[in-house]
């Protein structure tokens, strides 16, 4: 139970006193933890500014994370490309070669193997990983799109694959950082997907179709199929392009996330972190004052006119 | 007249003032003793000439008159209203610390921080939609998160039972100081009018009601009180106590949840709710943390509360997303088997305590592309609620609106220090005037001391003179023998 005083002047003192000592403590705090800002009470008008440049701080931090996520997945595509456009060079010589005047039958039957080696290549690249996620399976990553059919002579579409994921920059921008590998390898008439008539660029096709042509020993088919695969190259180097596209993408996606991060966290320190500065002096301050308000109440000794009576 | 006579008389005056001035004198010395007496007002002699005309026998003289109180109402009034100022404020103050302490807004600290967490790492599942540790991480934040509103909210569940219990506490010592003011009273109509002791006790009874509930004092001849509160309700009328009680407060009429937590009631002897007329003092200032402040985060039976209006808008906005979204495209198209998280919606006060993850939602399940047939269109919709504007939090985010509620209570309690701070001196200030007015001057009592001994000195010198003019007289009779 509060009991009343007797001695107002002494209330008073204690009422100073406590001031210092508040100022004291908020001094100390703050030097101990560097922050100006660590209950809501001590800064109301600026928390709600705090947390959200907390919250845009980790989302930027997760940005630069994912971006660096999907990079080797872009580059891995890209490589994956270059790869294909590689094993199309190697078919065209071979379907050069057996398109020739003085290519026999045999002498064509003898490159079907290459080019079933070729083909199987290129299903192999269709399913190229990064850390166990298939990057050409769109929306179906945890497994590959094609697989080679029994026999080795064409490809086989396992599913049909939605569109791949995109990344979001800090801004929030998405960037396309995939394609399919029907939209790679399968390209179907109309470019949407699953015509089920392949384009004259169609990689797998391409490709088929030359191993057919040899099979069969007919050299009008192979000049065919050699007509198809330098467009199902062309068609690749377009692919890849978009790959470029892509890689300069993230690249300027990384800059921005950093440079916007060193913003964000500026601003946060500006708002948050404590003036050490301004803090020792606040904190001297005070101490003087404490100092000086001790003194002065010790000297004020209490007399009346008792201590003068004989 | 004769010159026996005459002397007699004169002695009889002096014999007078000798006991006029003793008695001066042992008031004055009652004023020192209790000069450290809480609410001890000096009390005066008024000292009155007697009739002074020696041609018919009046030999004048000093004579003790009654005693004078010098309590000033007005001064003691003035500490009432400071006290109950300042018990607001103090009350205020420190259950609002610890609502405060419930809603933190330090670096990776409560539902913030949960937030934070929870959107980068739905983020990262963005980046690898079909990662099972991405989704397993995302349910395990998700869990977090829910886990983070629950805590929260029992906190400051915690912090409204404390306050209750302060509330009841208080009604225990309003009614205990009523119980001792009415016996002070009973005391004084027995017979006890005029005893400064009993008044000393009477007021500073009533100064430390008076910091813990705003009361109007009536003052009867006697110097016995009635005391009410500010529209009339009755504490102490005489020498009976009219106890108050504190109970739950009923849902009000058409209320939606009836479940809610309740605010607090405070009920006169007569059983009227008198809440409206507890307008400061510490009661005031607990009950304005218990049936206002706490009920803004939590919620009561007329409103959901800003923690519990979070909660359901964050798992609303999560779910709708999730709920459209697909495990897989097929053939054929697998749905999410239900939304992230549950709460109880029936009772609009109980969200934030009750959220969680769904059960029927696994990790495994958690859809990833969207209708569209993106692939990691969910987690992309998910992120993109971090920097969205919610029309049931007011237009603003998640985050934000979280700090507009944490800025709130900080706000509430930077001005209960502020008005801490004023009151202590409001308060200094008004006891130091009624100090002045009424309170015991060890300086005056020194000055009374020797004037009422120099007189005292006086007159005894006089007795002396009297004494020796009487036995001259007496000498001069003629010896008889």
């Amino acid at each position: 139970m509060n009991i009343p005083s007797i001695n107002p002047n002494f209330e008073t003192f204690l009422s100073n006193l406590q001031q210092i000592e508040n100022r004291m403590s908020t001094a100390e705090q703050q030097l101990s933890s560097g922050l100006r800002v660590s209950v809501a009470s001590d800064d109301p008008d600026e928390i709600s500014s705090i947390l959200q440049l907390r919250a845009q701080i980790a989302g930027v931090q997760q940005t630069q994370e994912n971006l660096s996520t999907v990079t080797p997945q872009v580059e891995s595509g890209e490589n994956a490309i270059q790869q294909a456009i590689q094993v199309l060079d190697t078919a065209t010589s071979l379907a050069t070669e057996a398109s020739g005047s003085t290519s026999s039958a045999s002498q064509m039957a003898d490159e079907v193997p290459q080019v079933q080696g070729l083909l199987q290549q290129l299903v192999s690249l269709s399913q190229t990983a990064v850390s166990g996620q298939y990057i050409f399976s769109g929306d179906m990553s945890g497994q590959p799109q094609y697989t080679l059919a029994v026999g080795g002579n064409s490809v086989q579409q396992m599913f049909q694959a939605g569109a791949p994921p995109q990344v979001a920059d800090s801004n929030g921008v998405m960037i396309s950082i995939g394609l399919t590998a029907q939209q790679i390898f399968d390209d179907q008439v109309g470019g949407g997907p699953g015509t089920g008539n392949p384009a004259p660029d169609n990689v797998f096709a391409a490709v088929s179709g030359l191993l057919t042509a040899l099979q069969a020993g007919n050299s009008a088919s192979v000049q065919t199929a050699l007509s198809n695969i330098q467009a199902a190259s062309a068609h690749l180097n377009d692919e890849s392009s978009f790959y470029g596209a892509a890689q300069n993408n993230l690249s300027a996606a990384n800059n921005m996330a950093s440079q916007t991060l060193i913003q964000l966290q500026q601003q946060l320190s500006n708002e948050q972190d404590a003036d050490a500065a301004q803090s020792s002096l606040d904190l001297t301050q005070a101490t003087t004052d404490e100092q000086a308000a001790m003194s002065a109440q010790a000297m004020l000794k209490p007399q009346s006119l008792f201590d003068y009576l004989g | 007249m004769s010159s026996v006579s005459s002397l007699n008389s004169t002695l009889l005056g002096a014999s007078s003032a000798l006991d006029a001035f003793q008695y001066a004198l042992s008031v004055t010395q009652n004023n020192i003793d209790n000069a450290s007496t809480p609410d001890y007002a000096t009390q005066t002699v008024d000292l009155q000439a007697a009739h002074f005309n020696p041609t018919v026998g009046d030999g004048g003289g000093v004579s003790d008159g009654p005693l004078l109180d010098s309590r000033d109402l007005l001064a003691e009034s003035d500490v009432w209203q400071q006290a109950g100022l300042q018990g607001d404020a103090s009350a205020q103050l420190s259950a609002l610390t610890d609502v405060q302490n419930a809603v933190p807004v330090g670096t990776g600290a409560g539902i913030p921080a949960a937030l934070n967490t929870f959107f980068s790492d739905v983020s990262a599942w963005s980046a690898a939609p079909t990662s099972g540790s991405a989704q397993q991480q995302v349910i395990a934040d998700a869990s977090a998160l829910a886990q983070s509103f629950q805590t929260t909210a029992a906190a400051v569940a915690g912090a409204s039972i404390s306050v209750t219990q302060n509330i009841g506490d208080t009604v225990d010592q309003i009614n205990q100081l009523t119980t001792q003011i009415a016996a002070v009273n009973g005391e004084i109509q027995d017979g006890g009018a005029g005893d400064e002791g009993l008044q000393a006790t009477l007021y500073s009874s009533l100064e430390t009601l008076s910091g813990l509930v705003n009361i109007n004092v009536l003052q009867h001849p006697g110097g016995s009180v009635d005391v009410t509160l500010s529209s009339g309700a009755a504490l102490v009328m005489g020498s009976r106590q009219y106890a108050l009680t504190a109970g739950n407060a009923p849902p009000p009429p058409g209320s939606t949840d009836p479940q809610a937590p309740p605010d607090i009631d405070i009920q006169a002897a007569d059983g009227s709710v008198v809440n409206g007329q507890i307008t400061s003092g510490s009661l005031a200032g607990l009950l304005q943390v218990r049936n206002a402040t706490i009920p803004g985060l939590i919620g009561d039976a007329s409103q959901p509360g800003a923690l519990n209006t979070l909660a359901s808008t964050l798992a609303n906005a999560v779910n709708s997303i999730v709920t459209t979204g697909f495990v897989s495209q097929g053939p054929p198209p697998v749905q999410a088997p239900s939304g992230l998280f549950t709460f109880n919606a029936g009772s609009a006060s109980s969200a934030a305590s009750t959220l969680a993850v769904d059960p029927n939602m696994t990790a495994s399940q958690l859809p990833a592309i969207d209708a569209a047939g993106v692939a990691n269109g969910v987690p992309l919709d998910i992120g993109d609620l971090a920097n969205s504007t919610q029309a049931a939090l007011g237009s603003v985010g998640f985050t934000t609106f979280y700090g507009n509620t944490a800025a709130q209570v900080g706000s509430q309690l930077n001005t209960a220090q502020s008005n801490q701070t004023t009151t202590a001196q409001t308060l200094a200030q008004a006891q130091s005037m009624r100090q002045t007015v009424s309170g015991v001057s060890l300086d005056a009592e020194a000055a009374n001391v020797l004037q009422f001994q120099a007189s005292y000195q006086a007159v005894a010198k006089m007795v002396g003179t009297l004494q020796t003019l009487t036995q001259s007289l007496i000498d001069m009779i003629p010896d008889a023998s």
